[in-house]
């Protein structure tokens, strides 16, 4: 086995219309994957980002420990961006997936959202009533099956602070 | 019979929430050497003294080796309520409290144990001590509990009253072949557990950096021991995790899958995503769909999708700029070879429009080469083309009409066409225009049981570069083959 160690956190997120956002994360790898220590999904705190900024800051951390007994199902994090309203109604903002970087040291991921776009009618509910279409399984996030029905916007972007560990690829032949 | 050290009358208190069935205890239980009892033995002081360094250090080391040799020590785990047999219990004793009754013989063991069923526990429990333990005595035990036996199910009490169960350890501590005194057994803990979660432990357990109890022997042979609570909170964790650190297990624990799939070979893994589309030259709904050419001599794994198609995401081009597509489409490739130098796996991106009616148009088309070290996980960026409207009635066909304009020969894209032959070198009279730049963070990894020095090697064989490598090694072999011919002409005329 070789083991990857995935130390960082996740620092928050950019240009996101929204002001009250807050991040469902998990990690999602292949089955010749397990993971040995540390929480393989989490959420953050709601933060408010303040004008004239849009960044919302979170600092969630992130600790794995990951061992393989092979290179395919190579680990991502899929992250579901929420926001909050005065009324504590949570409606989703973006879906994204960020691949772990497969080289050792210090990476600065950018991981760009999409939302599910609906008729006119339901994005103008959207605009001012809330909610809006969400996918029913978060599979699609990370899936690179069909994607062609689904009709999507542009969303922020989730920035990710991660050190990559990288032990015993190397005695299995793997070059990074 | 007296503890040394630290006290081991302290009782210790713990509360749990989970099934004391789950609840371990490591013994540790150590004879003493007489040099251990002191700092510095006084022999080997005066050895060092008189004689010389090597020699004392000699005699100190063979001293201690021949002492551990003889003396006794022994670790053991114990769950609750687990029965061990006193070292030279009579077969009376055995069958009564276990089913194994064959030893009859004295082992190599002190540690054993009284459960709560033992006559031993019974006697504890009715020690009229405390008043905790009078309540317990007079209070009638309820039943349902798998620990405790008939006896104490005909007391059962009420249902919400707590209900004690005793766990007594103890040590043999009798010289080696002296007959069994009743003496020589001394408690090495007691543990009392009550249905409402509270665990006693007399003493209390040992902690990191606590120093062992001392206890000394009829004879007056000191031991040391320790007592440990050793319950997995996580079990399935930790336990692998002591699995994976050990290093034998680490080396020989890698999937068999990718060596019979890939036979050995080169495997080229590939993850990543396409991120973003910008500066499209067409706003509206667009979408991304790749292909991998897999050139001669590779295959794709079982898993690998070769083709797909991303969402359709809206790109709109306002007063202050064009949005980018977001598209997050990632990508989990692999591939395997025998042998490098025909070419390398190469990505095939194409961007297509969609308008209200559901017509498409081609945007823009590019080409990722997936060879290391293409990229490190970082964003890189490869400009899109499409060819060009030649004529005014073209341009205005697509224009309002809109549709697909097909690359005429997809050796424009691929290195290689379908009949594996080289790539076109020139394109002459092929009008394009940019279309935007597709944003992507692909990062490879190599596994080979080639010989392959490193990936920065590879990058020689790379399609386009390696032919005028190929070229001035084939220039630089004719001429050491003319130079060799013309070295023997001048040797034979000679």
């Amino acid at each position: 086995m070789a083991e990857l160690h995935i130390i960082g956190r996740l620092r928050g997120a950019e240009d996101f219309k929204e002001r009250a956002l807050f991040c469902k994360w998990a990690l999602q790898c292949g089955s010749g994957w397990r993971i040995i220590a540390g929480q393989t999904d989490g959420q953050t705190q709601v933060d408010r980002c303040q004008q004239p900024l849009d960044t919302a800051t979170w600092c969630h951390p992130i600790d794995l420990l990951i061992v393989c007994r092979g290179l395919q199902g190579w680990p991502r994090i899929v992250v579901q961006v929420y926001r909050e309203d005065w009324y504590g109604r949570r409606d989703l903002c973006g879906y994204g997936v960020a691949t772990i970087p497969s080289t050792p040291g210090h990476h600065t991921v950018t991981c760009h959202t999409w939302r599910p776009t609906g008729t006119f009618l339901e994005e103008l509910r959207r605009e001012f009533v809330g909610g809006g279409p969400q996918i029913l399984s978060t599979d699609y996030i990370f899936s690179a099956s069909e994607r062609y029905k689904l009709r999507t916007a542009p969303a922020g972007k989730v920035i990710l602070d991660l050190g990559i560990i990288m032990r015993g690829f190397d005695k299995h032949g793997v070059m990074s | 019979m007296m503890a040394v050290e630290p006290a081991a009358s302290s009782t210790a208190y713990y509360y749990t929430k989970d099934d004391i069935a789950n609840f371990k205890i490591r013994v540790r239980l150590r004879e003493l050497s007489s040099a251990e009892l002191i700092s510095a033995s006084p022999r080997a002081t005066v050895g060092l003294l008189s004689a010389s360094k090597a020699e004392a250090s000699q005699d100190k080391a063979e001293e201690q080796a021949l002492q551990k040799q003889q003396l006794f020590s022994e670790e053991v785990v114990l769950t609750w309520q687990q029965k061990v047999v006193r070292p030279n219990a009579s077969i009376d004793d055995v069958a009564s409290s276990s089913k194994d009754n064959r030893r009859k013989k004295r082992p190599e063991r002190r540690v054993f144990t009284f459960t709560h069923r033992d006559p031993y526990c019974q006697h504890l429990l009715q020690l009229p001590a405390t008043t905790s333990r009078r309540r317990n005595r007079e209070l009638p035990h309820h039943g349902g509990s798998s620990v405790g036996g008939d006896d104490d199910e005909r007391e059962a009490p009420p249902p919400d009253l707590p209900r004690s169960f005793t766990y007594v350890i103890m040590a043999d501590l009798q010289p080696r072949g002296c007959e069994f005194e009743e003496a020589s057994s001394v408690t090495l803990c007691c543990l009392r557990y009550d249905t409402r979660g509270e665990l006693a432990v007399t003493p209390d357990f040992c902690h990191a950096g606590d120093h062992p109890y001392r206890i000394e022997g009829p004879d007056g042979t000191n031991f040391e021991y320790t007592i440990e609570n050793a319950s997995l909170t996580r079990p399935e964790k930790e336990g692998s995790i002591s699995a994976f650190y050990r290093p034998k297990l680490t080396a020989d624990e890698w999937s068999s899958d990718d060596d019979d799939e890939g036979g050995g070979g080169l495997q080229l893994t590939v993850t990543g995503e396409l991120t973003r589309l910008l500066n499209c030259a067409v706003s509206g709904d667009v979408y991304l769909s790749y292909a991998v050419y897999v050139p001669p001599g590779w295959t794709a794994s079982r898993e690998t999708e070769c083709e797909g198609v991303s969402v359709v995401c809206r790109t709109r081009r306002g007063w202050s700029g064009k949005t980018p597509g977001v598209y997050c489409m990632p990508l989990s490739l692999r591939f395997f070879t025998h042998s490098t130098g025909n070419g390398w796996p190469v990505l095939l991106v194409g961007a297509f429009a969609v308008d209200g009616d559901g017509g498409e148009m081609d945007v823009g088309w590019a080409t990722i080469d997936l060879a290391p070290p293409a990229s490190r996980g970082e964003v890189s960026h490869v400009p899109m083309w499409s060819p060009a409207p030649v004529t005014p009635s073209s341009a205005l066909q697509r224009t309002f009409l809109t549709g697909c304009r097909l690359l005429p020969s997809a050796s424009y894209l691929a290195p290689y066409t379908a009949r594996h032959e080289i790539s076109r070198v020139s394109r002459f009279g092929l009008v394009t225009n940019t279309t935007g730049t597709l944003e992507y963070r692909l990062q490879t990894l190599l596994r080979s049981s080639l010989d392959l020095p490193h990936p920065g090697a590879l990058v020689s064989q790379l399609p386009g570069r390696s032919e005028a490598t190929k070229r001035a090694l084939a220039a630089f072999r004719k001429s050491r083959r003319k130079l060799h011919l013309i070295t023997a002409g001048i040797k034979t005329k000679k």
